[in-house]
């Protein structure tokens, strides 16, 4: 479903991504993790062809996405989700307004687009928030639209950039639950994070890391919850979280 | 796909836009008024300066007054010489009766200041109308008359004509660069409006092309929204020079009527503001065109 072949990317003289391979399957539930500056985020916008890559190649379903062209760029977004650390909703639209958008831009008729957001909102429990306006909700109901707005094209594959950043520990989970469920109906997700909580909590079956844009460890979980990360991978995630060197590096939006 | 929810939705969103930001959008859009005013000053002076000439030019254009005690005869005769000369298309003789009928036509409301005046008092005269392939003969033509004693006077219209041309030729030319100067001007007034818009609804546009938005798909209600900045524009120019026409016409034709003859001013024919309404919808997209090229990129 997504496929590395030595991805390497320089921002200036900082290395953002630093000969990266990697292979997920359909289906997977895949922490990226490692501490700020480590290329997460580089790593997520190579994806989105938001950034391309100096060497390698980054290949999504059947999509070489270095080789693509621009105009086919918008055609490969639709096939992933993207939920982020800041939500990034349009607060002057409801929630529903704000997961609409991702089917307005298909072309779809106003009903069906009505229809669609409405159940997506639904799924992630906010039946009764449709019309509120976005700002007007709290933190963990919009990073629920945010998710709603991600999942409501029925994309192949979910990315989520520190999704839980800006919530307390309790919503933490409770959006962790919720990208456990989709993944359940065959999403393949990936969710970027540097917070060794969400590396303990979440059910995912597997947890990728990275350190100054090399990926360091590639572990499979076996088994729901907790992940019992080594001392060193546990050290690489609560040690030292800022990163002098990461001015250079754009966030994903 | 729906290509109809498609256009809704742009049309939507470009209405949305453009109440977003109504200030500028009212702001954009008298600019665009007020400068289409311009070119519609232009054209309107220019059409009743076509017609003017017009009419100088293609009808009449040497007057010879008639002595009063010359015979009818003798006049009849210098008719039918003048008729037969190369540079004279017809010739029409204007009895003194019908000189005074069309002088009181032409004086209007105030046609009551020819009511002690007999129809005799007024001389008979000659109109001339004269052949447009023998110009360099008119001269003679001239001296010919003068020299007769029959004719007391001649009006010789080709010297006006000729001025008033030129004015024409002069004001085709300043019509043409005022449109250019006001044509660029509304591309840089709508593009600067979208750029505002773009800068605006930066977040927006992000997040479309984050969730598969093509540029066309992004650019489209921008567009539509220059398209209308240009056409609204256009219309309330067109408002606001049938207004200066309707107050400011009869009075200029009273001034114009008591200098020359009876003037009727007319204002632009309808097909002409509906070619401008479209040409300012053009400039409107264009310029939102631009503006996106360089703007666009988030």
């Amino acid at each position: 479903m997504i496929r590395l072949d030595n991805v390497s990317k320089k921002y200036g003289r900082v290395s953002a991504l630093d000969g990266v391979s990697l292979k997920i399957d359909k289906g997977e539930f895949v922490l990226l993790s490692g501490p700020s500056g480590a290329g997460k985020t580089t790593l997520m916008r190579t994806l989105l062809a938001q950034e391309q890559p100096d060497e390698g190649d980054v290949y999504i379903k059947d999509w070489n996405v270095t080789r693509l062209q621009s105009g086919s760029i918008p055609y490969l977004r639709r096939n992933i989700g993207v939920v982020f650390q800041d939500f990034k909703l349009l607060p002057g639209r409801s929630a529903l307004g704000n997961v609409a958008l991702a089917l307005e831009i298909r072309g779809l008729s106003r009903s069906e687009v009505r229809s669609r957001s409405c159940h997506a909102l639904e799924e992630v429990g906010l039946a009764d928030r449709l019309n509120t306006p976005a700002h007007k909700l709290s933190g963990g109901e919009q990073q629920r639209v945010a998710i709603a707005r991600a999942v409501v094209g029925e994309p192949a594959i979910l990315l989520a950039d520190e999704p839980t950043g800006n919530l307390d520990p309790e919503l933490a989970l409770g959006i962790l639950d919720l990208l456990a469920s989709i993944v359940r109906k065959g999403t393949t997700a990936l969710v970027a994070t540097h917070d060794p909580m969400v590396v303990q909590s979440a059910a995912c079956n597997r947890a990728l890391f990275m350190d100054a844009g090399r990926l360091v460890a590639d572990r499979e979980i076996k088994g729901p919850r907790r992940v019992d990360l080594p001392t060193d991978l546990l050290s690489l995630l609560v040690g030292d979280d800022s990163d002098e060197d990461d001015e250079d590096i754009p966030s994903i939006a | 796909m729906s290509r109809l929810s498609t256009t809704y939705y742009w049309l939507a969103n470009a209405l949305r836009g453009m109440r977003a930001g109504l200030l500028i959008q009212l702001a954009s859009t008298t600019s665009i008024a007020l400068s289409l005013l311009l070119v519609g000053l232009a054209a309107l002076g220019l059409i009743n300066l076509h017609r003017l000439t017009n009419n100088w030019g293609d009808g009449v254009q040497v007057i010879a007054y008639v002595k009063h005690d010359a015979a009818g005869g003798r006049v009849e005769a210098l008719g039918r010489l003048l008729e037969s000369r190369a540079e004279v298309q017809t010739v029409r003789w204007v009895s003194p009766a019908e000189a005074h009928r069309r002088l009181s036509r032409s004086l209007g409301n105030r046609k009551n200041a020819l009511a002690a005046v007999e129809a005799s008092f007024l001389p008979a005269s000659l109109e001339i109308r004269l052949s447009k392939e023998q110009p360099e003969r008119v001269r003679t033509l001239i001296a010919l008359l003068n020299s007769s004693s029959l004719v007391e006077e001649v009006d010789y219209m080709g010297d006006w004509v000729r001025r008033l041309g030129s004015l024409v030729t002069l004001l085709h030319l300043l019509a043409a660069g005022l449109s250019l100067t006001v044509a660029l001007a509304c591309l840089y007034i709508v593009s600067s409006t979208i750029r505002l818009g773009v800068y605006a609804r930066r977040e927006e546009i992000a997040i479309q092309k984050l969730v598969g938005a093509t540029d066309r798909f992004i650019r489209a209600p921008f567009m539509i929204e220059g398209t209308l900045q240009g056409v609204l524009g256009a219309l309330l120019a067109c408002a606001l020079l049938y207004l200066l026409f309707s107050s400011g016409a009869p009075r200029l034709e009273s001034l114009l009527t008591a200098a020359f003859s009876h003037v009727e001013l007319a204002f632009l024919p309808l097909k002409l503001l509906a070619l401008g309404v479209l040409a300012a919808g053009g400039l409107g997209l264009l310029g939102s065109r631009l503006a996106l090229g360089r703007y666009l990129e988030i």
